[in-house]
């Protein structure tokens, strides 16, 4: 065996703590690469057999979706595992000046320094790495059976949107290439960290052996007395901060690792949040069982105007849906209430004197006397549509314009009333230019109008008609037996509507559905309890490599200072002051780590939540509780694995440790 | 035939007010085989000789020539393979790679030049130091005296041009100091080899052939006694 390597492996061998820490680390990077790695063989076997090879039409996004998030996680991985393990070889290196001093007297090359370090990272990757893959493989297994669970939940809820029976399993599935893959990745890690700590440690020069031990160097450090520091912890904070700055670079990364962590829990915790606002805001609120009628369309250009019209294939009447809710209503002692609407036809073309000053703010757009409106044109059921009639004061018959208007204002939702009582008539234009008058009857402030009628985006001009053709149909009900219910209205939905059960109803140019009002919401929560699953997953495996980091330099760190703490004791200083000094340096390490990772942590949600909250109505807020539990995590930790090491001190005899060399 | 030339060797630390001259203008020569004690007080800049010497540290001005061979002109890979096979280095804290067995550490300018072990060779060595039941355990499991005795052995394994041993008795007992002492001496005088040995100690440096004294980085008297 070379020098080089024999010299590596007693290294490895003198210092069990730390070459445990290294071998940790180096598993734990490896399980999660192999997890990662996992889930998209897994994803990628699910995907094929659901879409075909290549993933069919939308091939390039379902790669997306695979290949983004692997990639986001994979470098993820990657910082956090050199962050870590560059520590850790560092702090090997730096304990073997000595030796590599001595090398260089008796003529080591700086080439032969650098293998020693290199081997030493060779040495611990061959037995982390196959230690790692094999509990990488428990952990994607672990966790694509979670998510398989969740996910055969979802085919159920699936069907009944998209109409079409659909079975997409996920099963464990990892291949030859993704473990040689996983383990050639894990490797590369682990060189590339020992790498730097490599080309650091063959430029010590013979010197830095000869020069004696003991001797303490401190280069081009700046002396602070910060005030603060010396206010709250007197002459033991001052030695803490001084000392912070002396061990610089070994604190860096351990600062680092903590930093991360700390942006990590707070990313996450803050996009799970906003996941939730969202599920929160497309909850309806009601359970009802709801039937849906959906006409297809298509766009073609109109050649007289030149503008873009939608044709609706296959409009329903109100008429005929009308026929459809008595039907519905012969089940028994149910209520329905049905709605029909038309929001791809017309627009109006309104004057500014109609306009109220809150509803031209909201238009936000400068415009003259005159604005294009989009027209949401709505039928209701007879017997709600007189209520509504009732509501608004008018006999039936009447055009109610519904004198609210909410949108998302940057992520705030407004409601506000837009238009001023007295319109009189409205002139709703379509595409190919035809004009059609409405007279506006009533109007329906927002306090009265049904909750059934609400949508989540809504158009700025919604008027209920008492006839009309539709694009859409819905019929709500809230019966006490669902699952009775749902057959009477499969049966009627079979009598009125030709009997197609997949969805060639789309190429019929219409598709009726029979689901529950809150499916979609029920799948996206699904979806939020997959991502926290893997996401925390991820990110707890993450901490603990950080965690690993750590222990090995704070423990490190205090068995290196065993000399300086014995020289002040020697010359007084009590138990106290001693774990005092030790309990600034982790408020000092604690602080830093926050004013890094906090920032972040705030700053990448609130920039993804800026793109979010012009779609939904969504602000992002700080996670106080988040930030204040993962801070305190934070300071316990260091405190603990700190006062940990001080305790193992604590057998050494103080001449000993004074009369000690610093290796 | 000069194996040692140092001619106007000059080290200088710090700049301005805070110029320390560690050495000044020093310049000798030493023959092959002799035995010369450079003495001098704390702080003299007798160590620092010894780092020009062997090459661990660069001089500011001057030049050390060994065997011919102007140190200073290698770059930093020839001159650890020339240290390697042409200098022998003893410390007053032995230096020993605390994890490699005495044997190992005797043998390591030999790992490091990836040569195959000659075994007769070692044990020559191991028997000379006394060291031959000693050879498998490790210098923390030796005494000072026997550590010392392992480095002189590294020292020895490449038939140096010349050893330099820096206060080598520093750290060791009178009984012990003079045993490394007559130690070094013999393989003077058996390999022939030359001995560069720094010492305080006027005892130890009256065994040498010739004393250069140091004070304040200068050659202060520099006398043969034993001719």
């Amino acid at each position: 065996m070379r020098i080089t390597a024999k010299l590596a492996l007693n290294q490895i061998k003198r210092n069990r703590y730390r070459t445990l820490g290294a071998i940790s680390a180096i598993i734990l990077s490896t399980a999660l690469t192999t997890a990662v790695f996992c889930f998209i063989t897994s994803g990628n076997t699910m995907l094929v057999s659901f879409l075909g090879e290549g993933y069919g039409e939308y091939g390039g996004a379902y790669q997306s979706l695979l290949l983004v998030p692997a990639i986001v996680l994979g470098l993820l991985i990657f910082v956090m595992s050199v962050t870590v393990i560059s520590n850790v070889f560092q702090s090997s290196a730096n304990q073997r000046i000595n030796e590599f001093g001595i090398l260089k007297c008796v003529g080591g090359t700086t080439k032969q320094i650098r293998e020693t370090v290199i081997y030493e990272s060779i040495w611990l990757s061959i037995v982390g790495i196959p230690l790692g893959l094999v509990v990488g493989l428990g952990v994607g297994f672990l966790g694509v059976q979670i998510t398989a669970d969740f996910i055969s939940e979802l085919n159920d809820l699936q069907q009944s949107i998209i109409m079409r029976p659909i079975s997409v399993s996920l099963s464990f599935n990892v291949t030859p290439i993704a473990f040689l893959c996983s383990a050639i990745l894990s490797f590369f890690t682990v060189l590339y960290s020992a790498y730097k700590p490599a080309k650091k440690a063959g430029k010590i020069t013979a010197l830095s052996c000869i020069r004696g031990f003991g001797e303490v160097r401190m280069k081009d450090m700046k002396i602070k007395n910060r005030m603060w520091i010396r206010k709250s912890f007197g002459f033991e904070g001052i030695l803490a901060d001084r000392n912070l700055a002396r061990n610089k670079t070994s604190f860096k990364p351990t600062i680092r690792a903590l930093a991360i962590g700390i942006l990590l829990i707070l990313s996450a915790g803050s996009l799970l949040e906003q996941a939730r606002q969202m599920q929160e805001y497309m909850d309806p609120g009601t359970r009802d069982i709801m039937m849906d009628y959906a006409s297809s369309r298509i766009y073609r250009m109109n050649e007289v105007t030149g503008k873009e019209e939608e044709i609706i294939l296959k409009p329903i009447h109100s008429s005929e849906a009308e026929l459809v809710t008595q039907r519905l209503l012969e089940y028994g002692d149910i209520q329905i209430k049905g709605i029909g609407y038309d929001n791809c036809t017309y627009h109006a073309i309104i004057s500014k004197d109609y306009l109220l000053s809150e509803m031209i703010e909201a238009l936000g757009e400068d415009f003259g006397q005159e604005v294009e409106l989009d027209v949401e044109l709505m039928v209701l059921d007879k017997n709600n549509y007189a209520k509504v009639c009732e509501a608004a004061g008018v006999p039936e018959g009447s055009n109610i314009l519904l004198n609210y208007y909410k949108y998302n204002d940057n992520g705030y939702m407004k409601h506000i009333v837009p238009f001023s009582e007295s319109i009189e008539e409205l002139s709703l234009q379509k595409a190919n230019g035809e004009i059609t008058m409405f007279s506006v009857d009533g109007f329906l402030p927002e306090e009265q109008v049904p909750s059934y009628v609400t949508a989540l985006n809504e158009k700025p001009i919604r008027l209920i008609v008492p006839e009309a053709e539709v694009r859409f149909y819905d019929w709500f009900c809230h019966p006490e037996d669902e699952a009775a219910y749902t057959q009477h209205a499969r049966m009627v939905s079979e009598e009125f509507f030709p009997t197609y059960t997949d969805d060639s109803y789309v190429e019929e140019g219409f598709t009726v559905r029979i689901s529950r009002e809150d499916t979609m919401v029920k799948v996206l929560n699904i979806a939020i309890v997959i991502a926290e699953i893997i996401i925390y997953g991820f990110v707890a495996l993450l901490l603990l490599i950080g965690l690993v980091s750590v222990i090995s330099t704070l423990s490190n760190n205090v068995m290196i200072r065993a000399r300086e703490f014995a020289i002040l004791k020697s010359v007084g200083m009590t138990t106290k002051g001693l774990k005092k000094m030790l309990i600034c340096e982790s408020v000092i390490c604690t602080l830093r780590a926050v004013v890094w990772g906090v920032p972040l942590g705030i700053l990448i949600p609130y920039v993804l939540n800026l793109a979010i909250r012009k779609v939904v109505p969504i602000i992002y807020e700080i996670p106080w509780l988040l930030l204040i539990t993962s801070v305190g995590i934070i300071f316990f930790l260091i405190l603990s694995v700190t006062f940990g090491a001080i305790h193992k001190l604590k057998k050494q005899n103080l001449i000993e440790s004074i009369r000690m060399k610093t290796d | 035939m000069a194996v040692l030339e140092v001619h106007e060797l000059t080290k200088r630390y710090g700049e301005g007010e805070s110029e320390v001259k560690a050495l000044d203008h020093v310049s000798f020569s030493v023959e092959k085989g002799e035995f010369v004690a450079i003495v001098g007080a704390s702080g003299s800049g007798k160590s620092t000789l010894m780092n020009m010497i062997g090459g661990v540290d660069v001089p500011t001005t001057g030049s050390v020539k060994i065997e011919g061979k102007e140190i200073a002109k290698m770059n930093e890979s020839e001159l650890a393979i020339f240290r390697r096979r042409n200098i022998g280095m003893i410390y007053q804290f032995y230096n020993l790679i605390p994890t490699l067995t005495a044997e190992e550490n005797i043998m390591l300018p030999w790992l490091l030049d990836n040569r195959k072990e000659n075994k007769e060779k070692l044990k020559e060595i191991l028997e000379m130091l006394k060291l031959e039941n000693r050879a498998k355990h490790l210098p923390g499991q030796m005494s000072g005296g026997q550590q010392q005795r392992v480095s002189i052995g590294r020292a020895l394994i490449n038939d140096p041009a010349f050893i330099l041993a820096d206060e080598p008795t520093g750290n060791l007992d009178s009984k012990t100091s003079q045993e490394i002492i007559d130690l070094l001496k013999y393989t003077n005088q058996k390999f022939h080899q030359t001995l560069l040995l720094i010492t305080h100690d006027e005892k130890i440096a009256l065994q040498a052939d010739r004393i250069i004294t140091i004070g304040d980085g200068k050659i202060v008297s520099d006398e043969v006694i034993k001719p």
